[in-house]
């Protein structure tokens, strides 16, 4: 049976599934079929060697760890299409006659890799313990000479709670001090806006193919262009993270207690030049090793185990982190540099900038408000980005292009300012109580994060623009003269440039609570079951059942940004039974 | 037993890897994975077949104004009225918005600052690495496609110099690593012109005069020289001649007279199909239309195009550009919205302007009796179109849409010219099947560059008369009367212009350069007007209503530097009113 979807135009059917395929006239007129078959090949090698050793001496306990691996990946992907079928037979002989009906094409490539890990570890009476570890690696992504980088790695603990004066507090069932260091290393990621070249072979100056270049003398020629002007020095990015902290049991479980305070330091950090070259410049840059960025920070977890009764058992499970992120050195040109309110070095990564909003302009700033473009008065600040009538957003004018810090008339991009933190949060926390009572079992996750904030755009608070969509809550909530204070500016046919610049007034604190997953369950006694079932649990559970956004009116969800922000994550409610027999 | 043995094998095998590392603890040479798909400097231009691909891919990168979706420059001038909100040409342009951190990059990035310096970046690289490997060139090749790729440079500078003014003229690959400056300042508008100037005469020696068989589609001698004469004409005009130097107009007259003596364009002067119309006369003379067919390429007034060719790089134009609804159903964007301004401007069949009292025009009947060019040029109430009359009229499929509900033009007149009409415009975004050029430079352009250029050194001459009567025979009108002043024969040459060239991008240039976006006829500052027809009994009442009210400055007849481009040069000065 075809079934009509309601949002198809009159006229167009669609077919659904277990029904012959037929082809719909198309609105573009009747096209033929075609028949494309694809091969994907993928051969990973991985050689692995790996020696162990254990042994005890006395009170001394030694371990070591020797791997060697080698990787080599080789893949290819191939298809042919033939276009412009008469017969509703799939076979590639069948297709159109033509030489144009028929299309090939095919791509390749390969990856080598190389590691060394050894790990010793030594431990004395259960109290003492000490690790050194690193790697080795190699990589085919960077040039002959520094393929290869060593990444050490050492940590030391101590079980307090073994020594024979700790012995006697009954209540402290476990604790344990640890301290470490370790460097890692990262890949070069592939750079902002050069998607065609890939993460590999950055020092290289890279020339590629188009295989369908200019039409010269009628037909399609192929061409060579000049994608990237290597660096021939480009090496392995070096984390290097130090790390303190205690780990405990107290009260037979009724408290699990980590916490650890973490610096790390990423020099080398690998970085674009492209802020510092002229616009002139022409062609894109092999990224560089040329960043240096700190990220230092707390991590606790606590745990908590009860039971109350033989019929209510309790297990309560809590992390928390914090972590906040300093960029010490990178690329910046004169223009955030020197403007102490645009310097990106020494703030977060990720940091957000913008105007500050001071509310909307009114018919006080204006001449004469009643002219069709009114003009402002003198004395107030002109913004930048074309005319502005009452209810669009004002901006503070803060700074000059001399960076003094004094107004200058003019609200430009020198003004901008911080505005909020980075998207990415710098509190994460999780909370997941299990709560059984008799037969019923409960289970829940809450996730939320805090110190972060997210910059909204598109039609949800502009609305007309792109698509053309608006939004009702824009739209109930818009300046007007007789609501001067609202929430957004006015609304026009075309959103004024003026008002979509980034501002406070758009950037909203994304902290949220989410109910990320939830599961009430009953497991029927084996008592009242037939023999036959051995067990029966029958459940409902939920994700994503609720979310607190306490700073953010918008329904926008506070994990995703730009152009994605519509899609709320979905909420899933499911029902289940689970028998065994 | 197993477990043992697996174990000896490993060890075995670490020993060997240890081995290999050992050996190879100095070279890492064994992670070498050949780059596939990517060539390097030496392997690109070690021989002249690769190098060839690399000019290849310069002519790819001229502006592709067939395939820009439904954003042309006519919109950004007072020929076009587009609305759709994500356009540049109403949000920023047309709404006096434009600044260094509002600016501009034109329809598919065509204007871009950037944009223009990588394709600049490319003809660098191909003139310094050619140079040094020439010996292993045919020395003719050779010489041919510099001389080639001079002129492609000195193209996408004139697209920068007629956008921005004075631009930085950089003739070498900008390296970081060599210790060489790589901050340019602006040179001034005089050495940007004497540059270009320089680089098509240069070229202009070697080229030949046509380019047939396989090398269709390439720079020819008339190429270089109408770049050079379309240089100097915006080099003598208003904009950038502010004390109206005469010479300067001289020099661009005998430049484009030099395109004319070449001997080897004409006006294309073939008729189709007749166009048909049940509100105007339509018209059997098509030849100005159909010399945009795909059929037409490369005809006798083509002097500079991009070419496009199945498979894969055709394009979409009718699709983007076309009417919206054709046989009851959306097949098109409707990027093409012209304006009742436009329309105002095409002549009565007489010749004479629709303002003329002897003219002729009835305002109740607006459509009968106008020029050849309008009929194809513009579709209006109804035109036939496709097979069928397009109603823009109140009612009709194709109301015009005042309140932008939708792609239907808000004018009442969607585009014909540049478009062909057998291609349906689903069909045409399914598949992009149209290889019709998109012409950057054609004849009559030239006859009326010329035409203006010597009317200003000299006054209207017998060579303004003629080349200006040239371009009016092809599409049925009377040549202009004799005893014309100069500043007569300036409107004459200023409307023949914009008609002649409407839907070609080259409105955007010419109300700039004449520095009439806010004077005189204050084309960005004054409304776009769109026409509403409402059926009465077997007549229409015809109404002019305000569709747009453009507001623009003086000062922005330059361009902005985009902000993000001044900040990383310290070098560079902002064109005037922009701070």
């Amino acid at each position: 049976m075809p079934y009509t979807n309601p949002g198809l135009p009159d006229g167009v059917t669609q077919y659904g599934p277990g029904v012959d395929y037929l082809f719909p006239v198309a609105l573009g007129g009747d096209p033929k079929p075609s028949l494309r078959l694809t091969t994907n090949e993928n051969n990973m090698a991985t050689y692995q060697g790996i020696l162990n050793y254990a042994g005890t001496f006395g009170k001394s306990e030694i371990s070591g760890l020797l791997v060697a691996e080698y990787r080599d990946v080789k893949w290819q992907s191939f298809y042919a299409e033939r276009v412009n079928f008469d017969l509703s037979l799939d076979e590639l002989d069948f297709g159109g006659t033509s030489p144009a009906d028929s299309r090939v094409s095919g791509v390749s490539g390969a990856q080598k890799q190389m590691g060394y890990v050894y790990r010793l570890t030594y431990g004395y009476a259960g109290k003492y313990f000490a690790e050194a570890a690193g790697r080795y690696d190699g990589s085919y992504v960077f040039g002959p000479g520094n393929r290869f980088g060593f990444f050490p790695a050492f940590s030391a603990g101590w079980r307090i709670s073994e020594e024979s004066f700790m012995k006697q507090i009954s209540w402290i069932n476990n604790l344990k001090l640890r301290v470490s260091y370790g460097q890692s290393g990262n890949y070069p990621n592939i750079r902002n806006g050069l998607d065609r070249i890939p993460d590999q072979y950055q020092n290289l100056d890279q020339f590629g193919v188009d295989g369908s270049s200019a039409v010269l003398g009628g037909g399609i020629t192929q061409g060579i262009a000049e994608n990237l002007q290597g660096n021939p020095n480009i090496t392995w990015e070096r984390a290097k993270k130090s790390d303190i902290g205690f780990e405990g049991t107290f009260w037979n479980g009724l408290l699990g207690l980590e916490a650890d305070y973490f610096y790390e330091r990423r020099s080398n950090f690998l970085v674009d030049q492209i802020g510092v070259l002229p616009g002139e410049y022409g062609v894109p840059l092999g990224q560089v090793n040329g960043g240096i960025l700190s990220n230092q920070g707390v991590e606790f977890t606590i745990s908590s185990f009860k039971q109350f009764s033989n019929d209510l058992r309790l297990d309560v499970r809590g992390t928390f982190t914090y972590a906040k992120s300093k960029v010490i050195q990178k690329f910046e040109n004169a223009s955030t540099l020197n403007n102490p309110n645009r310097r990106e070095t020494g703030r977060p990564l990720g940091q957000q900038f913008g105007l500050q909003s001071i509310g909307y302009y009114t018919t006080d700033d204006f001449v004469d408000p009643s002219e069709q473009f009114p003009k402002l008065k003198p004395g107030v600040p002109v913004p930048n980005w074309g005319d502005v009538r009452p209810g669009d957003i004002k901006y503070a004018d803060l700074q000059s292009a001399s960076f003094d810090g004094k107004p200058d008339g003019k609200v430009d991009v020198n003004d901008y300012i911080p505005i909020g933190n980075a998207q990415m949060p710098q509190i994460i926390y999780g909370l997941a109580p299990h709560l059984t009572y008799k037969n019923f079992d409960l289970d829940l996750l809450f996730q939320g994060t805090a110190r972060s904030h997210l910059a909204l755009d598109n039609y949800y608070v502009f609305p007309f623009v792109g698509s053309g969509s608006a939004s009702e809550f824009v739209y109930l909530n818009r300046w007007t003269p007789s609501n001067p204070n609202a929430k957004y500016p006015r609304i026009s046919g075309t959103p004024p440039s003026n008002n979509r610049q980034p501002s406070t007034h758009f950037i909203r604190n994304a902290s949220y609570i989410r109910l990320r997953s939830a599961e009430l369950g009953y497991t029927f006694s084996n008592k009242l079951l037939p023999s036959a079932v051995r067990s029966l649990r029958v459940y409902a559970s939920g994700q994503n059942l609720f979310t607190w956004t306490p700073w953010m009116d918008e329904p926008v969800d506070p994990e995703n940004s730009g152009s994605a922000q519509n899609y709320y994550q979905q909420r899933v409610i499911s029902f289940g039974i689970n028998a065994t027999f | 037993m197993k477990f043992k043995y697996s174990r000896d094998i490993a060890k075995v095998f670490l020993l060997s890897l240890l081995v290999i590392s050992i050996s190879s603890c100095k070279k890492d040479g064994f992670l070498d994975v050949p780059a596939k798909g990517i060539l390097t400097n030496k392997s690109t231009f070690e021989t002249q077949n690769n190098a060839e691909l690399f000019v290849n891919d310069i002519y790819d990168r001229l502006p592709d104004g067939n395939d820009a979706t439904d954003r042309t420059l006519e919109a950004y001038s007072d020929n076009n009225n587009v609305t759709a909100t994500n356009h540049e040409a109403q949000e920023r342009v047309r709404s006096n918005a434009l600044s260094p951190g509002n600016a501009t990059n034109g329809p598919a990035d065509q204007l871009g600052w950037i944009r223009n310096y990588e394709q600049i970046r490319r003809c660098n690289v191909f003139l310094k690495e050619a140079e040094a490997n020439k010996g292993a060139y045919d020395a003719l090749w050779y010489e041919q496609r510099a001389a080639e790729v001079r002129v492609l440079r000195a193209f996408f500078y004139s697209i920068l110099f007629r956008n921005y003014g004075g631009v930085p003229l950089i003739t070498v690959p900008l390296n970081n690593l060599d210790g060489s400056d790589i901050f340019a300042p602006r040179a001034t508008i005089d050495e940007t012109v004497a540059f270009i100037e320089a680089e098509c005469d240069a070229s202009a020696e070697i080229l030949p005069v046509t380019q047939t068989g396989k090398n269709l589609g390439r720079v020819t001698k008339g190429a270089a020289l109408m770049i050079k004469g379309d240089v100097q004409l915006f080099a003598a005009s208003p904009l950038a001649n502010k004390n109206n130097d005469p010479a300067k107009w001289a020099k661009a007259a005998a430049t484009l007279k030099s395109v004319m003596d070449l001997g080897t364009y004409s006006l294309f002067n073939k008729s189709g199909a007749p166009i048909l119309s049940t509100t105007g006369s339509g018209t059997t003379s098509t030849a100005f239309r159909d010399q945009f067919l795909a059929a037409n390429n490369w005809n006798a007034e083509t002097i500079f195009a991009r070419g496009y060719a199945l498979p894969g790089k055709g394009h979409r134009r009718e699709g983007f550009m076309g009417p919206v609804i054709v046989g009851g159903s959306q097949q098109a964007w409707g990027g093409f919205s012209p304006t009742q301004n436009l329309v105002d401007d095409y002549q009565m069949d007489n010749g004479l302007p629709i303002t003329d009292p002897a003219s002729g025009y009835d305002p109740q009947h607006p459509y009968m009796h106008r020029e050849s060019r309008f009929e194809q040029t513009i579709i209006y109430d109804g035109s036939y179109w496709q097979g069928e009359v397009f109603k823009s009229r109140m009612g009709g499929p194709n109301e015009i849409d005042l309140g932008s509900k939708s792609d239907i033009s808000n004018t009442g007149y969607h585009g014909r010219k540049t478009l062909d009409e057998s291609i349906k415009g689903q069909a045409s975004l399914n598949s992009s099947p149209n290889v019709s050029n998109y012409q950057f430079y054609r004849y009559a352009e030239t006859l009326l560059s010329y035409a203006e250029a010597q009317n200003e050194a000299v006054g209207p001459d017998g060579s303004v008369y003629e080349a200006v009567r040239l371009v009016r025979e092809r599409v049925l009108l009377p040549p202009v009367a004799a005893g014309k002043s100069q500043a007569d024969m300036r409107i004459i040459i200023r409307r023949e212009r914009r008609l002649e060239l409407a839907f070609e991008d080259k409105r955007w240039y010419d109300i700039r350069r004449w520095e009439i976006t806010t004077k005189g006829p204050a084309v960005l500052t004054n409304p776009m007007y769109g026409l509403q027809i409402t059926p009465n009994g077997n007549n229409f009442v015809y109404n002019r209503v305000i569709v747009f009210q453009n507001r623009y400055s003086e000062h922005m007849n330059w361009l902005p530097i985009p902000q993000d481009v001044m900040v990383k040069n310290p070098k560079l000065v902002q064109n005037p009113g922009y701070n």
